[in-house]
């Protein structure tokens, strides 16, 4: 079905644009437990559009100031986060159908692409217009002239590039595959993950350890107001978007403030530090301060976090600086 | 020939009306162009409120609803004669999400006067296969495989007053180490179904989740009960009631 629809796409740009244009179409070679990505189909992926998405990624012209690019923030080797910024990691993002730890920007890895360029950064265009390399990757990618050069096929290359950031070969993927056997730590871990007991999965949920959703967590009984700023449903003020787990022993400090430093620390707010705040999650038992671990639990549970963590992804040179 | 001519067309224009007298009496046009089920949820006779503390149960806890997701399957209508019409194999529900709370088919009904409408409420055992939604939302439905596998049937989370102390709670049902904790609803259709389409509402109560047979005391579940059969089992049997249908064509 993913295969027909770049197809279609494929049809439909040689329809349009002169025949000498024909990208890579690339075909992501994912594991079969993850859900299917969805790729719009006015933009599939080409090794081209790839290509030129990295480029704008690591291009620290993007900034207004011309000093900073999406990878000042995201680092390669904190799993594309950094510990000053706090930021959400750019990981397996394609599955996401809203942006940043209020949810700020929904929709597709497009239309966050565009915000990043146009609102966060206040790109130059002419960044683009001005320099004869961009001219030649956006023909590559996108059979275009050079003043034809928009925003929007920048966000569509680098939402390209988003799309291949994805991790899948952790530990956790490996005893997926049957390569790797869990430590009798790592398996209790993961019982209780998968447990009420644990109480991690409802939340953090199958394979890529996210459920699309805001919660209160109980952080403070006069929590940030997190979603609420953008609905403006007072049933939101305190929430804020379920990071994924995958590379969460690579991406600290925790929490959208960035206030535990450790999984030690978090996993000790969870036991005995949620407060019951108006709306903290019902998934908690916030009444009683948390899920009341042993030392031995919240070590089995954190043994278990660190097989999310995927050393392949942090040296994959294709994710690298061009 | 004049009067051949006209007798047979007044003869060809009896049997025409004839025919299509009779095929109305067989099949009830409803001027719908397409069948939908909708569903609704309620306290009482009221529709629930949520995120407020207000409601009361057979166990006289006070209780809000933040949250409340399901699947039902194989829903189908039945004759008399033995004749179904297999509606849809599973639906879900979230019932703060509107696009999930009405459900349109095109497939015609077949003209059987279907009379009673079943389904599942959660899933048979060999219908509950992990790995079969792999998209959210359904997919945030999972039970875990080390508790069975498959998917929540579902999830009715809110708060109440414990010993005056704001307590959550969560009453999640699934297929616990296997046991088919799901159940099927039979609801009689107060009006048969003898058109191509259909538009109907499944209404579910909230309140008798918690009474008939058994008073179930959310202080009881405190923590959860998704590795709790007994509590699985009382909301398996209070279950049957929860549902009734209300026919709008």
């Amino acid at each position: 079905m993913l295969i027909g629809g770049w197809l279609i796409a494929a049809l439909s740009f040689t329809g349009c644009q002169d025949s000498d244009f024909q990208p890579d179409y690339v075909t992501l070679n994912l594991p079969d437990y993850f859900p299917a990505m969805v790729i719009p189909d006015d933009n599939p992926l080409t090794r081209q559009g790839i290509a030129l998405g990295r480029k704008i990624y690591y291009d620290q012209r993007m900034h207004s100031t011309q000093q900073m690019s999406c990878s000042s923030c995201h680092e390669q080797a904190s799993s594309f986060t950094t510990a000053e910024a706090n930021c959400m990691a750019h990981i397996n993002l394609a599955w996401h159908s809203a942006f940043l730890w209020n949810g700020k920007i929904e929709g597709t890895l497009e239309d966050v692409a565009m915000f990043e360029l146009v609102d966060f950064f206040g790109t130059d265009i002419n960044v683009f217009l001005n320099d004869t390399t961009y001219h030649r990757m956006f023909k590559e990618a996108f059979n275009i002239k050079s003043d034809e050069i928009t925003f929007k096929y920048a966000s569509y290359a680098l939402a390209q590039f988003l799309r291949t950031m994805n991790s899948y070969n952790s530990k956790y993927d490996q005893w997926k595959r049957g390569e790797y056997q869990f430590s009798p730590s790592e398996w209790n871990g993961f019982v209780l993950f998968n447990s009420e007991r644990g109480e991690c999965f409802h939340c953090h949920a199958n394979h890529l350890f996210v459920d699309n959703e805001f919660h209160d967590i109980g952080l403070d009984m006069s929590p940030s107001p997190g979603r609420f700023t953008m609905t403006g449903n007072q049933n939101d003020f305190g929430k804020f978007k379920t990071p994924t787990l995958r590379n969460i022993e690579l991406t600290a400090p925790y929490m959208h403030d960035g206030r535990f430093q450790t999984l030690e620390e978090v996993m000790n707010f969870y036991s005995s530090g949620v407060q019951n705040s108006d709306n903290v999650t019902t998934l908690l038992p916030a009444h009683n301060g948390g899920l009341n671990l042993t030392a031995q639990e919240k070590a089995d549970i954190i043994a278990f976090m660190k097989t999310l963590t995927d050393n392949t992804y942090i040296t994959n040179p294709d994710l690298s600086a061009p | 020939m004049m009067f051949k001519g006209n007798f047979l067309k007044s003869i060809g224009l009896t049997t025409v009306l004839a025919a299509a007298m009779f095929l109305q009496s067989c099949e009830k046009e409803n001027g719908l162009t397409q069948s939908t089920l909708r569903f609704t949820h309620k306290v009482g006779t009221s529709n629930v409120i949520y995120d407020s503390l207000m409601y009361t149960n057979e166990a006289s806890n006070l209780f809000s609803v933040t949250l409340l997701r399901y699947f039902i399957s194989d829903v189908v209508l039945h004759n008399t004669s033995g004749d179904t019409f297999v509606i849809d194999t599973d639906i879900y529900v979230d019932a703060r999400d509107t696009n999930t709370l009405t459900h349109v088919f095109t497939t015609e009904v077949p003209n059987k006067t279907f009379t009673h409408l079943t389904f599942n409420f959660g899933f048979s055992n060999e219908d509950n296969v992990s790995g079969m939604y792999p998209s959210l939302p359904e997919s945030g439905m999972v039970w875990p495989d080390m508790m069975g596998g498959g998917y929540h049937y579902m999830k009715f989370e809110g708060k109440f007053l414990d010993n005056s102390m704001i307590t959550n709670f969560k009453v999640h049902t699934g297929m616990l180490n296997g046991n088919a904790n799901y159940f099927t609803v039979t609801l009689p259709l107060a009006e048969s179904i003898s058109s191509k389409f259909f538009d109907m509402t499944l209404v579910m109560d909230l309140n008798n989740w918690f009474r008939t047979p058994n008073t179930f005391d959310l202080a009881n579940i405190i923590g959860g009960m998704m590795g709790n059969q007994t509590a699985q089992t009382q909301i398996q049997q209070n279950g049957q009631d929860v549902f009734s249908v209300i026919q709008n064509d």
